[in-house]
């Protein structure tokens, strides 16, 4: 059983590890999608059926989630190494349900911030992210290299180090990487959000693991090599709320008196101390939710000075805010490289590692809408591509006397040539020693904020053309062209 | 390190450029591969004593086809590939825009020049451009006709594989970051298309060799129709066919969906970049394609000596299918 799970496990881990990776193709974009959307988390934002289907299963077989689908199972796993005896017994923290509690109840308030830095699949985006960029995108530039000395050319990337992502990925992997060595999942049932709301079906799952009251002999192997302490050898007990499905304790048990099928009722007492726990976390997240909700007011409006935009499908900034886990599948993935992780200037402490849109980085992908295909937490919803072309995420703005043409007389033209909404109109304004002369004239009604201008712009240091972020998206019109028309014959006749 | 009229060996290039450096995209100076005819004034064309045409203008067939008989009235593609050559072709991919709207080269054209290098019995064959948006390569349709035909798209998302040469002479661009294919191509093919452009005019076979240098900013603040004129210098294309099978009138370089396009059929090739930069102009102009009166950069080139402007000068083959 734990060969099997393993296999399953692993296989989703690398199906998922691969959909973070910057340079993979951008379609089919749904089967990327696929298994972060069907985190626990991200699902309560978007799409709460998955969350509640989850719960549903959790309630037929037990915490299999926590040993196949989460991607942080196999990282503490990883951390944690070979099966080992944990010698450490009662490290259930204080904290054991409160913490989550507080987090969901944050986030069904609007304030992912807690929840973000908890979420198991949240954590294990940034730190995969960081891996990408770290270790994936240099091996690639050094295979590029190698096969460079061979005559073959393979794309190779822009390594960019977002430290952002970094720095919250390391520190988050060492303190992941000693709750593992000490107590193997200690983050699943002291930390993990997840975990506590799955341990509430788990505890009356209708199959699971559980102890042959008849073949036990309490020889305590199985207990010491359990990594969520959910198993008493001595009164033969499995809790099955705690029990994360690893099957560990499967395969040490040389009495086979542990296996896998219907369960038992007498096996779910987990005591009156753990009840009073449950209901207490409980209550807090009924009622604390209104008081969470208005000490988040003063978080969520407080949204630094100058709006930064916000991709397009997030509709306004703070219900991106509301929504947003920071796992940073959106910035790994972005086609314009637009997407970056913010730091606290821009959205404040809680948008720490939040994305933004950074145009002196890249610019939105006219043709593209991959963050909203791919968002499983609804911070950035999907959207048809003829529609994202109209969302105006900022408006553009046209310094002239910063414009090269205007300084130097000189052609240009950066921006004119790339704008993908026909917002930018190059006008004959005299000539040059070189020709004629053509500037930009912007038109604000079809701008779309997509940044592509101010990306290009060549003016070293202030730009002179910019996108000012808006706070609620609004619709540009689009230029009204007419039907396209198919290439019109022409006499041909040779001019010389 | 050698530098003969053949530019420097491919293992005096790597050797210099270092291994892990270049890896890491840190654009080392590439030793001056300081090609002979590129710095003689007065524009050299190649043939010109012996009856052969310099250009070769053909119309009213398909991109292939004109390309068949245009390379034939040039003396055949064994002028411009010998065998055993890397050859490096430079189509314009800029934008995800299918072929009809004339902003990118006709896949058609540009497979067929790609077999002809193969049949010319060139070893390798690459093509590279330094695109303007993703995935440009792909919708344009010219990667498809690259490899179909046999050879290797470059696709650039990093200046990994780049490396600084001097461009001597320049008025402007003094040094250029180009890929080390650039560097090392035994022969270099310029297939432009020729479009109206929002900033210089017309794009055509000058402007075309913008998508080999990595920092195209440099060009945009530093005086772009004298950039434009100047990166020769440092190498010519060997050949340059001028794609005006479509031509975009009006919004160009990338062209709106109400951007008039004519379905000229026409097609020009030469070994000067000038003379088919000062042909396309003057078919674009008869065309009433916008912007060929304020076109700057042919005049610069023409003054820089890389080629001959005055058509009336020239052989000129007139070729109707």
């Amino acid at each position: 059983m734990k060969i099997l799970r393993r296999i399953i496990q692993w296989t989703f881990f690398l199906a998922f590890g691969i959909g973070f990776l910057s340079f993979m193709p951008d379609k089919p974009a749904r089967l990327f999608a696929l298994l972060p959307g069907l985190q626990v988390f991200p699902a309560i934002g978007r799409y709460p059926l998955i969350a509640l289907i989850v719960l549903g299963v959790t309630f037929l077989v037990g915490r299999i989630y926590c040993s196949t689908l989460c991607p942080l199972a196999t990282v503490q796993d990883l951390f944690a190494g070979r099966k080992r005896r944990y010698s450490w017994r009662e490290l259930s923290l204080p904290i054991h349900y409160l913490l989550p509690a507080v987090a969901l109840a944050a986030l069904l308030a609007g304030v992912p911030a807690l929840a973000s830095i908890l979420d198991p699949y949240s954590m294990t985006g940034r730190m995969v992210s960081s891996i990408n960029e770290l270790v994936i995108l240099p091996f690639v530039d050094l295979v590029g290299l190698i096969l460079r000395r061979f005559s073959i050319y393979i794309t190779t990337y822009p390594i960019q180090f977002r430290w952002v992502t970094i720095t919250v990925s390391l520190v988050t992997a060492a303190i992941l990487y000693t709750l593992s060595r000490i107590g193997g999942r200690l983050y699943c049932n002291s930390l993990c959000p997840v975990g506590a709301l799955l341990s509430i079906p788990a505890r009356w799952s209708l199959f699971g693991l559980r102890i042959h009251q008849d073949r036990c002999t309490s020889c305590g192997v199985c207990e010491q090599v359990c990594k969520a302490e959910a198993i008493d050898s001595a009164a033969k007990k499995l809790d099955r709320s705690k029990c994360v499905s690893c099957f560990d304790c499967h395969t040490v048990c040389r009495f086979d008196a542990l296996s896998w099928g219907r369960t038992i009722r007498d096996q779910t007492d987990t005591g009156r101390r753990d009840f009073l726990k449950k209901t207490v976390s409980g209550s807090i997240l009924l009622l604390g939710m209104p008081v969470v909700a208005r000490a988040a007011q003063g978080a969520v409006t407080s949204v630094g000075k100058t709006a930064v935009a916000v991709p397009p499908g997030s509709g306004d900034i703070k219900s991106f805010l509301s929504k947003c886990t920071s796992c940073s599948l959106c910035i790994s993935r972005c086609l314009g490289n637009v997407l970056q992780p913010a730091a606290i200037s821009q959205y404040g402490l809680r948008g720490f590692g939040v994305p933004f849109m950074d145009f002196s980085r890249g610019s939105c992908e006219y043709e593209c809408r991959l963050c909203s295909e791919l968002c499983p937490s609804g911070a950035i919803r999907p959207l048809a591509l003829d529609d994202k072309k109209r969302v105006k995420i900022g408006d553009v703005r046209f310094l002239k006397e910063l414009c090269v043409v205007e300084t130097d007389k000189t052609s240009c033209g950066a921006c004119g040539e790339i704008c993908p909404a026909g917002a930018i109109d190059m006008v004959y304004i005299g000539e040059s020693f070189n020709g004629a002369l053509e500037i930009p004239v912007i038109r604000s009604d079809l701008c779309i904020g997509c940044g592509a201008c101010e990306f290009v712009c060549p003016v070293i240091g202030e730009k002179a053309i910019v996108v000012d972020a808006l706070r609620v998206h609004k619709t540009a019109k689009k230029r009204e062209e007419g039907s396209i028309e198919a290439p019109e014959e022409v006499d041909n006749e040779f001019a010389f | 390190m050698r530098i003969d009229d053949q530019g420097i060996s491919r293992r005096d290039f790597l050797k210099k450029s270092g291994a892990i450096a270049a890896g890491m995209g840190l654009g080392l100076m590439l030793p001056g591969k300081s090609r002979l005819f590129a710095q003689t004034s007065g524009g050299r064309t190649a043939g010109s004593s012996d009856g052969t045409y310099q250009l070769a203008a053909v119309r009213n067939g398909e991109p292939d086809t004109m390309f068949d008989r245009g390379i034939r009235a040039l003396g055949g593609m064994g002028r411009f590939v010998s065998p055993g050559d890397i050859v490096v072709i430079k189509p314009n991919a800029s934008f995800n825009s299918s072929p009809d709207r004339g902003a990118t080269t006709h896949p058609a054209l540009v497979k067929r020049v790609v077999e002809h290098c193969f049949e010319a019995g060139a070893r390798k064959v690459y093509a590279i451009d330094h695109v303007l948006t993703s995935n440009a390569y792909r919708d344009s349709g010219i990667k498809l006709a690259v490899e179909d035909a046999g050879g290797a798209m470059v696709s650039i998302e990093s200046n990994s594989g780049y490396g600084k040469v001097a461009i001597p002479g320049g008025r402007r661009l003094r040094e250029a970051e180009i890929h080390e294919l650039v560097a090392e191509a035994d022969s270099l093919i310029n297939i432009p298309i020729l479009k109206n452009h929002g900033s210089t005019g017309i794009s055509c076979a000058l402007k075309n060799l913008m998508g080999l240098v990595w920092d195209r900013n440099y060009y945009h603040r530093n005086n772009l129709d004298q950039c434009i004129a100047d990166f020769p210098l440092y190498r010519k294309p060997d050949l340059n066919v001028v794609d005006a099978y479509f031509v975009m009138v009006d919004g160009g370089p990338r062209g709106r969906s109400n951007s008039r396009v004519l379905n000229a059929k026409m097609q020009f090739l030469s070994p000067d970049i000038v003379t088919a930069d000062a042909a396309a102009l003057a078919q674009a102009g008869q065309l009433g394609v916008r912007g060929t009166g304020g076109v700057g950069f042919v005049d610069r080139a023409a003054e820089n000596g890389l080629g001959i402007s005055d058509l009336g000068s020239l052989n000129i083959a007139r070729l109707s299918l």
